[in-house]
């Protein structure tokens, strides 16, 4: 019930942080419960008793739980939620609760402003996706042209987070000695393998190579890695181990044996 | 091949929906509920029923692959039959709405012209997207399957065989294998289906179920280009982090959990909210006229097609739903829906009786 709760408050404190929807949901509904007359106060109703009786209400959740893993899927029950309805539905009726022709105007191009500030118009304000660390650039395809390579000749690939949802994505099944699963603690992706402690070790070392790089070498030898795809580091040299670096680009170098 | 692949891909559920509308004899539907009925149905057949099936068999994914294609031209097939027969009879009478037949004034095209702007943009952002990685492994499923034309041997993650395997309810959870039977079928490469043509497509059906909800709530055109307005602009804006449905609409709109949050719930919302509007017509009738009470009450014709027609909308609803998500957080947030709304329109509806 305490993790459910928790769960509840860091997403709420999330939400609150990067975007304002669930206020404007909130406002919305006051909005459907009052204009017109009150015509769509039944409306209105249901969103109220889906928030009140499962989306914030720990006890119903905690019920959830015992047969669906919820809280390690707590988003996706506020996906519940239907947002994407009564916020436009709440802005139409403001709009058509009032009778002056410029008003209506005027109110449409604030609500229109509120909701994009609110929100993150166009990815002009940010937002968590749109990364460098996500795009695919040049850069990355070099990089997995060389993992390519290594798997048509049936080699094994050691990279780091960064890299790996890459190789996962874009790689020709490129063999790796360890995937996403490996940062991926919540997800359950059904998978019966798991890896060993040197494996999870090696992935842990990974963060840190300036410090740890040439026993990282020297694991990967032993588990069979062909070449190791690790970021750019200032106290890296050209030999590792039994490795030494066959590719070199601004972020990242390939060692290869 | 490929552009055929990717009209395929969009013109079929209007074509399983028409077949089914057409079959059921549903008459007061909407094209845009057609579609929608069609997008779940195409789901559930091809993707569950069919792929399951196979799985079960342990058909190989070649084999899939030809099957999906007799399946696909035997539902073409009945479309153009279905479409000879109604063109011979056609409706009459429409679906009521009068919004439609109405004449356009020049702010409802001044509106209409904001609302493709804006739906255009939707779009565009999708399209900017493109290179941009997705925090999924549906992609890396896709291609491995592809790559390895097997289905559940290798680890899609490390792209190694599994020693231990796959647990047995991921297996029934086909979404990957369905996309990865598409591309490979049609050539279409897997970022261009996924990242674009899937995400686009359910970003279409996101309005269309959005709309058919709410056009019987406001029956004003007006009002549905402004509706329609602010829902795009809610999505333009809507990926302000990570959990929110207008960033995975816009990232990842062909998982199975976004087509659940954004086309699935709000469709059941109209379903449920569509039943309790029949059975309170219903009611207002036998009311203003008893002499036609006898005739709606108890076992008609007209109230079993009814029941039959509003049971297989919530039955085709959970069955897509268990499909792309599987027996976890999909269903439940279908179930949940259903039961809420469910309890709440009979509740309605019985106080309403009561007052009356």
């Amino acid at each position: 019930m305490s993790a459910i709760f928790s769960t509840m408050y860091g997403l709420f404190q999330d939400s609150k942080m990067s975007g304002s929807y669930f206020l404007l949901f909130a406002l919305s509904i006051v909005i459907l419960y009052t204009v017109n007359g009150g015509k769509n106060r039944q409306l209105s109703i249901y969103p109220m008793l889906l928030l009140g009786v499962v989306v914030a209400n720990p006890i119903t959740l905690w019920l959830i739980s015992l047969i669906f893993p919820v809280v390690g899927n707590y988003e996706q029950i506020v996906m519940i939620l239907p947002i994407i309805i009564y916020i436009p539905f709440g802005a139409t009726e403001l709009i058509s609760s009032l009778k002056n022709h410029k008003e209506r105007i005027i109110v449409s191009i604030l609500l229109f402003f509120f909701i994009s500030i609110c929100g993150n118009l166009f990815g002009l304000f940010g937002g968590n996706t749109k990364t460098w660390g996500n795009y695919y650039s040049d850069e990355k395809k070099q990089i997995i042209e060389e993992a390519n390579k290594v798997a048509k000749e049936g080699g094994l690939v050691l990279a780091d987070d960064e890299m790996l949802p890459f190789l996962t994505s874009y790689g020709e099944n490129v063999p790796l000695l360890y995937g996403q699963d490996m940062m991926m603690f919540t997800a359950d992706l059904g998978i019966m393998d798991t890896y060993d402690d040197g494996i999870i070790q090696i992935h842990n070392m990974m963060w840190t190579p300036e410090e740890n790089f040439d026993y990282i070498a020297y694991m990967a030898d032993i588990y069979g890695c062909d070449i190791i795809i690790v970021k750019q580091f200032d106290s890296a040299e050209i030999i590792a181990g039994n490795y030494k670096i066959i590719k070199k680009t601004p972020n990242y170098l390939v060692y290869g044996r | 091949m490929e552009i055929i692949g990717i009209i395929v891909i969009l013109t079929l559920p209007y074509m399983a929906g028409y077949i089914l509308k057409s079959i059921m004899n549903i008459k007061e539907i909407s094209q845009m509920e057609i579609y929608l009925i069609g997008f779940f149905f195409v789901l559930f057949l091809q993707g569950k029923i069919f792929t399951t099936g196979n799985v079960v068999l342990h058909k190989s994914f070649d084999d899939i692959c030809n099957g999906f294609w007799i399946v696909t031209i035997i539902m073409f097939v009945l479309f153009i039959l279905a479409l000879i027969f109604n063109i011979t009879v056609r409706l009459k009478k429409g679906n009521g709405n009068t919004i439609y037949h109405t004449k356009w004034s020049k702010q409802d095209l001044l509106l209409l012209g904001l609302v493709i702007i804006t739906a255009a943009a939707v779009v565009f952002r999708v399209l900017s997207l493109h290179n941009y990685l997705r925090s999924d492994l549906m992609l890396a499923t896709v291609r491995t399957t592809m790559s390895t034309r097997t289905m559940f041997e290798y680890n899609h993650i490390i792209s190694q065989r599994f020693t231990l395997g796959l647990i047995s309810s991921k297996k029934i959870i086909t979404l990957p294998l369905y996309y990865a039977y598409l591309s490979s079928y049609f050539g279409i490469e897997e970022t261009l289906l996924l990242y674009i043509i899937l995400s686009i497509k359910t970003i279409m059906c996101m309005y269309f179920a959005c709309m058919t909800f709410i056009s019987p709530i406001m029956k004003n055109r007006r009002k549905l280009l402004i509706f329609a307005f602010f829902l795009s602009t809610l999505f333009l804006s809507g990926d302000y982090y990570s959990g929110s449905i207008g960033t995975r609409l816009l990232w990842n709109g062909y998982s199975g959990e976004t087509i659940v949050a954004a086309v699935i719930i709000p469709y059941i919302m109209y379903v449920i909210t569509d039943w309790y509007r029949q059975e309170r017509n219903l009611r207002i009738n036998t009311v203003t006229n008893p002499q036609a009470s006898d005739k709606v009450k108890g076992i008609t014709k007209g109230n079993i097609h009814r029941y039959i027609v509003n049971i297989f909308r919530l039955v085709l609803c959970l069955g897509a739903s268990l499909f792309i998500t599987g027996i976890t957080s999909g269903i439940l947030l279908v179930a949940i829906t259903i039961v809420v709304l469910g309890v709440l329109s009979v509740l309605r509806f019985i106080v309403e009786e009561v007052n009356e």
